[in-house]
């Protein structure tokens, strides 16, 4: 729609919002988010296909739940790669300062259109994401959980808060919210893990469980792995699906 | 991705870790000092195998840094590079595969 | 909030206000000033025709609105005949009005009465003609009680204001219309327009009165039925029936009313609203919905006007340099709407030729939507530009000399505030990378730049892993 008639439009309806109240009229698409989500699609064939809309929803929160090695990190960075090729901002929330930027090039992220927050506590990490939420224009946010804030009572709570708040917001501004929930380290780490307390799989319309099937050996030296990825919970089709997706170090030192 | 410690002042140096080790002899039949068992986040991690090993000695003339990297796997199911920085014969966790 | 002024006896007012020296400005010729004799405007006692305004002393003797001037005399012999200096009323009119605007566009004024409009009434002597109130012309049909003091009436939407704020808003609207005008406003402020017009009747002047929602039905069911826009012969009826109040008159079905009155469409529809109207706020039922007014408070189209001249000690021939200052005169002027929040329609150049027996030249274009864009205006100044230019050659060839400038005006009107974009009606354009600096730049001043970066490399073969990448810190610039 050229900016002129975009213009006029906009001036009608807010004569019209002057005289009948906001709530008066309503654009579709508001509508729409709120009946469906469109998605960003993960990169991953496998995983599209097994979430079933084809990606991580916009305006919704989503989830992957790993252990330490468990190829987490590394799907997040290749859907925020993906995400880039469509000119998307994204935001890297990391309270934990473990951002590894070699190895994200190595993923394919364009650092100069990524922000990387690191933000001084918790609790500042939880009011950046809110800002950041609200204020539109940002695509894609990861938020990268580390598994001691996850389990401490008073940042679960917070956090719990900060959801609340956000889900509406969200619908509205329509970025793709990806929570990074880091499990305990254990040889055989499952969801029984999972903070009890916490608040994510409660607001999460995706939650994705990944965990190492196996290494992907060159000569001697670890290369890759391979990676099995449970959709836990799916709020837009049947949860229970398996993706197996391939994970590599593409040329790491 | 990998997490990265690099927490420090101008460069960061990775994450200082207590490291148990054990020599043994390497290919060139001279004897090395091995990581064996790490300690970090109050959980002990096991080393069960040791994937890569690298050194780098650089800027000696000014302000030498002098590293043995080891890429390697423990029993709790991480892979990580640690490194020891030979002139001081601390260890520090540098890399998590994630 | 929807604040209604009123000003009482408005012609009188504006007749006396004349008189007054400028010491007794200030003391305004309020209810107190007894001593006065009345004042009735429309001609002399023995004119065969009707008064046009009279004033308080006089009414009280019996004076009403649409009598002619004779009988006006033998109520009130001692009052004081002048002519109708209609001009001078609707100077006074537009006076209120710009000093109203001031405080919110959203300023309607009810026309002033004419002389026609008196005339009518008094030669069809039609006994069922809407009973003598006087503007004709306005929007909703009023009853009696309105023009009984023949006010000259503003409603004002206040918009959202709470009445916390919008009584010391509206105190603040009469003190200024005072001090300009010398003319005593009086001011009802009540959430829809019908019951603020009668706050504003029943409201002395240089007094403000708010009507709140809770008030609204004892308020409302105590007041006479003159309010409504009865007809004679439904007045008589209803007064017959003994229903003196509105909240009598609401008591009776609609339906009885309408087919009792024979109303037709168009006016069965408006007493409809009304009736129901009362009814909801008297008797809340929540069936009705929000009747918050009857007819919304139409936003007055400004006169005001943004203009930018340039002198030019020789004249300018040259069309690129006339072009250049029309590129500084548009980027100046948006400047200034950017910082009115207007938009223009409407611009005009004016070009004065360095021979004084021409007149300007002058050239005006209407847009067909507004902007405050310094772009657009310089489209629109150029296409005027060549245009008058034209005009200047052509001037020039028939007298056979140079062509020389020596003043350039140009002048913005028809004004209308900038479109407040409430709600992202479409998508955000993908990279918004304007729009991204904006957020950055709020969380930066929220919480210090110290959180964000932007991961750079440094040396990416560097065989220390730490050294290939730095973080950038993001700062505001």
């Amino acid at each position: 729609m050229d900016t002129g008639k975009k213009h006029k439009l906009e001036k009608t309806i807010s004569t019209l919002q002057n005289q009948w109240g906001t709530q008066a009229i309503q654009t579709l698409k508001q509508v729409q988010s709120k009946s469906f989500s469109t998605h960003l699609s993960t990169g991953f064939s496998t995983l599209d296909e097994a979430v079933l809309i084809g990606g991580l929803p916009h305006g919704r929160i989503s989830e992957i739940i790993g252990a330490p090695t468990s190829g987490m990190v590394t799907v997040a960075l290749r859907i925020l790669a993906n995400a880039q090729k469509e000119d998307k901002v994204a935001v890297f929330i990391d309270p934990s300062h473990t951002f590894d930027p070699d190895y994200a090039v190595r993923c394919g992220t364009i650092l100069s259109q990524l922000i990387l927050v690191r933000p001084p506590d918790f609790q500042q990490a939880l009011v950046i994401l809110h800002d950041f939420v609200l204020g539109a224009g940002i695509d894609v946010i990861v938020f990268d959980l580390p598994y001691q804030l996850a389990a401490a009572t008073s940042s679960a709570h917070a956090l719990a808060k900060t959801l609340d708040k956000l889900i509406a917001s969200l619908g509205k501004t329509g970025c793709v919210l990806l929570f990074l929930a880091a499990l305990p380290i254990h040889p055989a780490s499952s969801l029984d893990h999972y903070p009890t307390h916490s608040a994510l799989p409660h607001y999460a319309s995706i939650r994705l469980h990944i965990q190492r099937e196996s290494w992907i050996y060159q000569e001697h030296d670890i290369h890759g792995y391979l990676a099995q990825i449970l959709v836990a919970k799916n709020k837009f089709g049947p949860a229970g699906r398996i993706a197996r997706v391939s994970l590599t170090f593409a040329g790491e030192p | 991705m990998t997490r990265l410690w690099s927490n420090g002042d101008r460069w960061g140096i990775g994450l200082p870790i207590k490291m148990n080790t054990q020599y043994a002899t390497g290919d060139d039949s001279a004897i090395y000092e091995r990581p064996s068992l790490l300690t970090w986040q109050n959980q002990d991690h096991l080393v069960i195998e040791i994937t890569k090993t690298w050194r780098v000695d650089i800027d000696w003339w000014r302000e030498r840094v002098w590293r043995a990297y080891f890429k390697l796997q423990t029993d709790t199911g991480l892979l990580v590079i640690v490194y020891q920085d030979l002139l001081s014969g601390k260890w520090y966790l540098q890399r998590l595969y994630d | 909030m929807i604040a209604c002024l009123t000003v009482p006896y408005f012609a009188t007012a504006v007749e006396r206000r004349k008189d007054l020296s400028s010491v007794e400005k200030l003391s305004h010729p309020g209810p107190g000033s007894g001593s006065l004799p009345g004042l009735v405007i429309g001609g002399q006692p023995w004119e065969p025709q009707p008064l046009y305004a009279f004033s308080q002393e006089v009414a009280k003797n019996g004076v009403r609105p649409g009598m002619s001037l004779r009988l006006a005399h033998v109520l009130s012999p001692q009052a004081e005949f002048i002519s109708t200096n209609l001009p001078h009323y609707f100077s006074a009119h537009g006076e209120i009005t710009d000093i109203l605007t001031d405080f919110t566009n959203l300023v309607e004024p009810q026309k002033l009465w004419s002389l026609a409009e008196v005339e009518p009434l008094r030669k069809a002597k039609r006994r069922d003609l809407p009973a003598a109130n006087l503007p004709t012309n306005q929007p909703a049909p009023l009853g009696k009680a309105f023009g009984r003091r023949l006010p000259a009436r503003y409603t004002l939407d206040l918009q959202s204001l709470p009445p916390v704020e919008a009584l010391p808003l509206a105190q603040e609207i009469g003190r200024s219309v005072r001090q300009h005008t010398y003319l005593s406003p009086a001011i009802g402020l009540a959430t829809n327009r019908f019951v603020a017009q009668m706050a504003a009747v029943l409201t002395h002047p240089n007094h403000a009165r708010t009507i709140s929602l809770e008030d609204e039905p004892l308020f409302l069911s105590a007041q006479t039925i003159q309010f409504l826009p009865l007809q004679k012969e439904m007045d008589r009826r209803l007064s017959l029936l003994g229903i003196r109040t509105l909240g009598q008159f609401i008591a009776l079905p609609l339906a009885s009313l309408h087919s009792q009155l024979g109303l037709d469409r168009q006016s069965g529809r408006e007493f409809s609203q009304l009736y129901y109207l009362v009814k909801e706020r008297i008797q809340p039922t929540g069936r009705i919905g929000n009747f918050y007014s009857i007819h919304q408070v139409q936003p007055l189209a400004t006169e005001k006007q943004e203009q930018i001249a340039y002198y030019f000690d020789d004249p300018v021939n040259n069309l690129l340099n006339i072009e250049r200052i029309l590129v500084r005169a548009a980027s100046e002027l948006a400047a200034r709407l950017h910082q009115a929040k207007q938009e223009t329609r409407s611009l005009q150049l004016i070009l004065e030729i360095d021979r004084r027996q021409n007149d300007p030249i002058y050239n005006q274009l209407s847009r067909r939507q507004p902007t405050a864009d310094p772009l657009h205006l310089i489209d629109s100044l150029r296409e005027l530009l060549h245009l008058s230019w034209q005009q200047v050659n052509w001037l020039y060839k028939q007298s056979g000399s140079e062509p020389g400038i020596i003043t350039l005006k140009v002048i913005l009107t028809d004004f209308c505030s900038v479109a407040p974009i409430q709600l992202s009606l479409f998508e955000q354009s993908k990279t918004n990378a304007h729009r991204l600096q904006e957020i950055l730049s709020n969380l930066f001043k929220k919480h210090g730049s110290g959180s964000f970066f932007r991961p750079a490399p440094a040396d990416i073969d560097h065989p220390l892993l730490e050294r290939r990448y730095r973080l950038l810190e993001l700062n505001p610039a």
